[in-house]
């Protein structure tokens, strides 16, 4: 089926001058079934029979006359009533037309208009419910409270400096308590933008889908995780030692949230990660060392070996802890510096993406049970492993059986890797801000943008109070911050910006 | 009928600080003008506080200085002090306040209205203005006074002050008047009223003046303001030979909130009386005290009017509660337990006009050659009325010449910034100057002022030729200053010579003398005033070159700032468009884009009640009126309908 969708006040009209006994008196909202009618010389063919509804002004979606014609699903129908159209004066759609009506016709805000090219766009669930927020208008951010508090500043400022004779006895030998005073307030104003922008970062990542990045020694059974994950056989599985020479990635959708997985060449024990910094200028583990900086989270798989005796125990474990302390270093001992820089640009790239407080990298730990006989019992090996894991900041996940039980297995890294997100946006700083969805929904790029930019503004603000510079300067600094809060609620003076909002969309909407 | 007709250029309404630099302006530039008043013996008579400038209002007699104004002069001659205001702060808020001699203020201001050639006194009520043609067309051809005489003029001017339809109020006694003592204007309004000018009703109200042998100074603190400062720029003191006199500070106190507290319903402001709206910075005692219900004192000034009078003015204290109550609260505070009043505080009530029907030379859109100046716009204090003045009467007398407009923009002077403020936004209570209104604050300053206005004076004619070559001069000296500053290194030893207070931490080896500047925790005035004294130059003209460099990036990013704004905002608005086309303004923006009639996009942003959102939908339909741009012609054209297929 398609639909056509005709908007402005020649919407009725048409379509009453094409159907068999068009009725008299169109009701609004109400599904008419007709003949849709050409007239060919003097006597009329049908074309189609469709069911159409009118949608009076102001009440439809661009604020006009709205007359939306649901036709069988043909190409021909459609081009042969869009034809009729345009030979009686319509005109076809551009992109964002509609909705930019909408907007003329105050339909829409702003806000709302983006929302419905980011509904358009969304390609999780996550993006869709954000969008969503926004277009029923559940969601506000409280930028007004920010910037009422930082008005109440301005304002004491602008007093100090238009009345002083109210307020230099006041002043005198107080002025740096109340500039102290000044920076506590404005400091907090940035504190709630850092985190704003530190969910947005999520958010955005969110958004984008997780990047989990598989690390573990040859052998340890990554792609065979990776097989279970994905429920086919697309990495290369062998009993061979680096098989994985660059990197695979392959996604999935779990709870609606896209998460792509990373399957490296990996790093190896100690003397082998110390071979492979020799040989970085081979790009393969170059790139396998630059994904460190953008994973979301870090899956650590190691295989309990087969032969392990309780006496070579001691020498797993020690074995164990090089690699972890090569993981977490996350960069080889020796980079030179080429690879250095190539690493730090990558890493100041992430860091610029994702905003100033990209924290550290959750790691998960999952000890892999190879279907082979073995004389100490998994449980007492996790009970050794633990203080290990802990000291070093690693999380103990669980331990794994992948080709004996794959939908376990499989569950239980879903369930931890979900559970450890959810975690992160709990806030590793103890701010205990979790992740909002609302926060997110209301800051789109652009407002991030600008967010970035009053974070730095206040920051220099807060340096010229800490070296007391006079009011005036603080003031300016303050003012230029202020008029960034009118571009947050989206008070736009700038044409350039609704043009490239409206050519984003889709044709039609 | 029998009456007098007289024929001039200009003819200028109200001989108060508006009329009188109005009238100069115009004579100046060689008009035949004449200045109608109600008492030719009360010329710029100082109604209120007797004193000069103060923070922003000192930014606008600097640039009348500049432009070759007279309050600066006159100002100068009758100082008996003078006291810099915020001199903790940065230089560009720094405002300059001259308490005067109101009878030598007056005295001076009657003396260069007298001795301009070309301007004429004389004494009448004017009662009606006389207009031609109809529409587009109306013109004003003069004004007829009380006696029913005619005088005839290309140009009127009114600057009628409180004095239109003025209602005086001191507890339940109401007498007309424009100040106490004299007559008020009341047929002018009607007379306006007949031309449909909409009048609405603003409230002040002044203090009260008390004898000098009934204050006990003896235990009241003084202030003696500032040695060497003047407005002038050019140094000369030797106009002025007045000693100076001290201002005494004292304060309210709980027994005087108590009485005032009690009598409040006797109060003409509270009592209901009065319709006007009066300003919020400048509130009556009434006021304060329910408004600031957690302060338990306010701060008084008691200041001598002159030194020929015994008359002091109580700054802080304005009111319209009855005179025993006046009495009897003014009793209770410190230094006036046994004062005796001479003029009471009242509150006065007056006509004035929304603004927005003034173009930006002063003159109203509804009658050609009409100007209106001073309080009759709205605004309030002596230093915003005689900017005004100055620019109606120097724009009617370029119009009458044939002239092009003096143009000043907001972004270069603070007289600009108020006449943009009224006739763009409109007012909510009377205008007073506030530094805050720019957004240059840190270029536009009192200290530049002639860097900014003096060329376009000179341009325009209202500043000497010698006075421009002075100037040239001054400015040669700045920037070798300035170039100095930067380059030269403080040595440890000139440092302690220079500032031995210390202050400054941290390491201030082998630092010039512009990073001391811009510290935040320099002693500013006193490191300046050794600098100047270490190179033996101008102390004024070493503080203007370390505030350059001090607010120079700052003031480089706003002028990129304004650059882009203007670029994105100068869409032009045609005088023909009309928003009730648009279907999205808002009804308010509607209602105040179709009166105002904004020229560019610009001056439709500064519309108080036209929103961003407002101006979105503008620009966008103003771009889609075009014949041609980014927005489709035909979507104007025949069936604005649109087909979609999904």
């Amino acid at each position: 089926m398609h639909v056509l969708r005709l908007s402005g006040p020649g919407s009725l009209p048409f379509i009453l001058g094409h159907v068999r006994k068009a009725p008299k008196k169109v009701q609004a909202r109400h599904f008419y079934y007709s003949i849709f009618l050409k007239k060919v010389a003097d006597s009329r063919s049908s074309i189609d029979t469709l069911l159409w509804v009118y949608f009076k002004a102001p009440h439809s979606y661009t604020g006009e006359d709205v007359v939306e014609l649901h036709i069988h699903g043909s190409l021909k129908i459609a081009d042969e009533l869009m034809k009729l159209a345009i030979a009686e004066g319509f005109l076809l759609a551009e992109a964002g037309e509609f909705t930019k009506r909408a907007y003329l016709k105050g339909k829409l805000s702003i806000t709302q208009a983006q929302a419905v090219d980011a509904l358009i766009r969304s390609n999780s669930e996550y993006a869709r419910r954000n969008a969503l927020h926004i277009l029923e208008q559940r969601a506000s951010l409280g930028f007004e409270d920010l910037q009422e508090a930082l008005l109440k500043v301005l304002a004491q400022l602008e007093t100090a400096i238009e009345f002083p004779e109210e307020d230099e006895a006041y002043l005198q030998g107080q002025r740096k308590k109340i500039y102290n005073n000044y920076a506590l307030s404005l400091s907090k104003i940035r504190e709630c933008f850092e985190s704003l922008l530190k969910n947005y970062a999520l958010g955005r990542t969110l958004e984008a889908g997780l990047q989990v990045l598989l690390v573990g020694p040859d052998n340890a059974g990554k792609s065979t995780l990776l097989n279970t994950i994905l429920h086919e056989e697309r990495s290369l599985v062998s009993a061979e030692s680096g098989t994985t020479r660059d990197y695979i990635c392959e996604s999935v959708v779990w709870d609606g949230l896209p998460i792509k997985f990373f399957d490296t060449a990996g790093i190896r024990d100690n003397s082998k990660a110390l071979e492979n910094s020799k040989a970085l200028e081979n790009q393969g583990i170059a790139k396998t060392f630059s994904l460190f900086s953008r994973a979301d989270s870090i899956l650590i798989l190691y295989a309990l070996d087969a032969n392990l005796e309780s006496d070579s125990l001691e020498t797993w474990l020690a074995k164990l802890k090089v690699f972890l302390e090569n993981v977490l270093s996350s960069k080889p001992p020796a980079m030179n510096k080429q690879a250095q820089d190539v690493f730090t640009d990558l890493e100041n790239k992430r860091v610029d993406m994702a905003g100033p407080n990209k924290q550290r990298l959750p790691y998960l730990f999952f000890l892999n049970k190879r279907d082979l006989p073995q004389k100490t019992s998994e449980n007492e090996i996790a009970k050794m492993i633990k203080p290990l894991l802990l000291d070093l900041g690693i999380q103990f996940s669980g331990t794994l059986s992948l080709l004996q039980e794959p939908l376990k297995s499989e569950a239980l890294v879903r369930e931890s890797l979900l559970a450890s997100l959810a975690l992160r946006g709990g806030d590793d700083d103890g701010g205990g801000q979790a992740y909002d969805e609302m926060a997110l929904a209301l800051l789109n790029e652009r407002q991030a943008y600008v967010c970035r930019k009053i974070v730095a503004m206040l920051s220099e603000v807060g340096v010229l109070l800490a070296e007391y510079q006079s009011e005036e300067l603080v003031v300016e600094e303050l003012r230029l911050a202020s008029d960034f809060f009118d571009e947050l609620n989206l008070k736009t003076d700038d044409e350039s910006v609704l043009d490239a909002l409206f050519k984003n969309f889709c044709i039609g909407k | 009928m029998n009456s007098l007709r007289r024929s001039y250029d200009v003819l200028v309404v109200g001989a108060g600080h508006a009329g009188l630099e109005a009238a100069l302006a115009a004579a100046r530039q060689g008009m035949k003008t004449a200045l109608v008043t109600i008492n030719t013996d009360n010329i710029v008579y100082i109604s209120c506080n007797p004193s000069i400038g103060g923070l922003g209002k000192s930014h606008i007699v600097a640039e009348l200085h500049a432009l070759g104004g007279e309050m600066p002069r006159l100002a100068d001659k009758s100082a008996i002090q003078y006291k810099m205001l915020n001199q903790s702060k940065g230089l560009a808020v720094w405002s300059l306040r001259a308490q005067i001699d109101k009878h030598q203020y007056s005295r001076f201001a009657a003396e260069a209205a007298y001795t301009e050639d070309g301007l004429e006194l004389i004494q009448d009520c004017i009662e009606e203005l006389v207009m031609k043609g109809e529409g587009d067309k109306r013109h004003v051809v003069g004004a007829r006074g009380q006696r029913g005489n005619l005088y005839e003029a290309k140009a009127v001017v009114l600057a009628t002050g409180t004095f239109l339809g003025g209602k005086l109020y001191i507890g339940d006694h109401i007498q007309k008047g424009g100040r106490l003592g004299e007559l008020s204007a009341e047929k002018l309004s009607q007379s306006l009223m007949q031309f449909d000018f909409k009048l609405s009703k603003f409230k002040t109200g002044s203090p009260p003046r008390i004898h000098k042998n009934s204050i006990n100074f003896k235990i009241l603190e003084s202030e003696w303001g500032d040695t060497k400062r003047q407005y002038s720029f050019t140094g000369d003191t030797s106009l002025n030979k007045n000693p100076r006199l001290p201002c005494y500070i004292t304060h309210t106190n709980a027994k005087t909130h108590a009485i005032i507290k009690e009598n409040k319903d006797s109060s003409a402001l509270y009592a209901g009386k009065m319709k006007g709206r009066g300003p919020r910075y400048c509130l009556s005692i009434e006021d304060k005290i329910f408004r600031f219900e957690g302060r338990d004192r306010h701060q008084l000034y008691l200041e001598p009017e002159g030194l020929d009078t015994s008359q002091y003015y109580i700054n802080g204290l304005p009111s319209s509660l009855p005179e025993d109550v006046q009495y009897s609260f003014l009793r209770t505070i410190k230094g006036l337990e046994h004062v005796k009043i001479i003029k009471p505080a009242y509150a006065v009530e007056y006509d004035y006009l929304d603004p927005c029907h003034l173009r930006a030379s002063l003159e109203t859109k509804y009658c050609q050659g009409l100007y209106f100046a001073g309080q009759i716009n709205g605004s309030s204090g002596y230093e915003e009325a005689a900017g005004q003045g100055f620019i109606a009467g120097l724009q009617a007398a370029l119009k009458i010449k044939g002239k092009p407009e003096f143009s000043l923009h907001r972004k270069e002077s603070y007289i600009a910034v108020m006449i943009d403020d009224l006739t763009l936004k409109g007012i909510e209570e009377p205008y007073r100057m506030f530094t805050s209104r720019a957004e240059n604050r840190l270029f536009i300053r009192a200290d530049n002022a002639d860097r900014r206005l003096l060329a376009k004076g000179y341009h325009v004619g209202t500043v000497s030729c010698s006075c421009y070559k002075n100037f040239l001069k001054k400015e040669a000296e700045l920037l070798r200053l300035k170039e100095l500053f930067l380059q030269t290194k403080v040595s440890e030893e000139l440092l302690t010579q220079l500032y031995q207070d210390g202050g400054l931490t941290g390491n201030l080896k082998e630092k010039t003398f512009a990073y001391l500047f811009r510290r935040g925790d320099l002693d500013f005035l006193s490191f300046a005033q050794k600098t100047a004294k270490f190179f033996s130059v101008d102390e004024e003209l070493v503080m203007t070159a370390a505030a350059d460099i001090k607010y120079e990036g700052y003031v480089k990013r706003q002028q990129r700032r304004n650059y882009q704004q203007e670029k994105m905002l100068s869409h032009l608005i045609p005088e023909a468009f009309n928003y009730k086309d648009i279907s999205n303004l808002k009804k308010e923006a509607l209602e105040k884009l179709s009166k105002i009639k904004p020229k560019t996009l610009e001056q439709a942003a500064r519309i108080p009640g036209v929103t961003a959102s407002d101006l979105e939908v503008l620009l966008l339909n103003l771009k889609r009126s075009k014949p041609a741009g980014s927005f489709p012609s035909r979507a104007t054209q025949g069936n604005d309908s649109k087909i979609k297929k999904s």
